[in-house]
């Protein structure tokens, strides 16, 4: 039993340790540490995982519609430019202080199904920069910016230029 | 000795629990609706007690010149009042999602030393929608933020539209900010 003890004892001066760090303020809550390290890593995995888990089974409408893209072009432009920025363009002071970083939309648009990019602007997510825009927003404007969003796979800086100043052509966005 | 393992016990149950519980996706991460739990208090309460201590020893300067505040004044309008609002502005819709809320400033200015509200400016919150400005702003626009938002327990609404109508036009595209999309439209179209 004394491997056994020690063993508690650790994990206990551990757990108390832990606490007096953060209760003490040792822990620094600065956004500006670059690094992710392995609690943020975990963290990202958590919330990959439970956006998984609870979009399943939202039915995605069709997204290709020049019109709804149109309109979420404008939607994108008023609410979602400032931290993502857009293809070939940066995100402004803002997004680029926040930490956890706001995801560049293009790798989003090419890894994550439409259904939980869905989700995620609808419902936010908590403890990073992302809002729900569920509360002001209706669905079909939710689902119109999904539908900008995924045209990002094949968008080009050009057309993005063009979709953002009411000017898109879906037509050029194949490049 | 018993105490002990059975601590140890409990602490391991727990974090096994929990591990099972968030890595399986079962916890929702929605922002909405808002938490206000225990979690969340405790968060709270461990970021404060971090600015409190990660900015001691840093000096105010004098904030109370009036082309300071102006300055600060433009700055604020284009970094801070969409999700904070201001004397007599509430947030906006990107405000108003984020989870945590951003703090109405009218109301805890005065709840935070200068030299904190200048340390969260400056480097930001982790973990929350608070971005840190300090790559992009240099010292003299981040006290210029502190000090106009040092005013707000004493601004009425008329007199934050007169400081922001007043304060001129943005000085962000010197801060590389393609991204913004300066004034949004009225009105998304509706095609």
């Amino acid at each position: 039993m004394k491997p056994l003890a020690v063993l508690c004892l650790l994990v206990v001066l551990a757990a108390a340790g832990g606490l007096v760090y953060l209760y003490g303020g040792g822990y620094d809550v600065a956004a500006v540490d670059p690094e992710p390290g392995f609690v943020d890593r975990a963290l990202a995995r958590i919330s990959d995982r439970s956006i998984a888990r609870h979009a399943a089974g939202i039915q995605v409408p069709p997204l290709a519609d020049p019109a709804m893209i149109a309109r979420g072009a404008a939607q994108y432009r008023a609410s979602c430019a400032v931290c993502h920025g857009g293809p070939g363009v940066k995100p402004s002071a803002a997004g680029m202080g926040l930490n956890p970083g706001p995801p560049d939309l293009v790798d989003t648009a090419r890894e994550m199904p439409a259904h939980e990019i869905y989700w995620v602007v609808k419902n936010g997510i908590q403890r990073t920069g992302m809002p729900a825009f569920g509360p002001s927003r209706g669905e079909r404007d939710l689902w119109a910016i999904v539908a900008f969003v995924e045209a990002f796979r094949t968008m080009t800086p050009e057309a993005y230029r063009a979709a953002v100043s009411g000017r898109f052509a879906p037509s050029r966005a194949q490049g | 000795m018993k105490l002990i393992v059975a601590l140890a016990l409990v602490i391991v149950l727990a974090a096994g629990g929990a591990g099972v519980y968030v890595f399986s996706g079962a916890y929702s991460v929605a922002a909405v609706p808002i938490q206000r739990g225990i979690l969340e208090q405790q968060l709270a309460r461990i970021s404060d007690r971090s600015v409190a201590r990660h900015a001691e020893g840093i000096q105010a300067p004098p904030l109370t010149d009036p082309a300071m505040i102006r300055m600060g004044a433009a700055h604020y309008r284009d970094m801070c009042v969409t999700c904070h609002g201001a004397p007599g502005v509430k947030p906006s819709e990107i405000g108003a999602g984020l989870n945590p809320h951003p703090p109405n400033l009218v109301h805890s200015a005065g709840d935070m030393a200068p030299a904190e509200l200048y340390w969260v400016v400056k480097n930001g919150i982790k973990m929350t929608g608070m971005p840190a400005f300090g790559p992009t702003h240099d010292e003299r626009e981040l006290w210029a933020m502190i000090a106009f938002v040092e005013q707000f327990p004493r601004m009425s609404p008329e007199a934050y539209q007169a400081a922001v109508a007043a304060a001129g036009p943005s000085e962000e595209e010197e801060h590389g900010a393609p991204g913004q999309p300066g004034k949004p439209p009225a009105a998304a179209p509706h095609p």
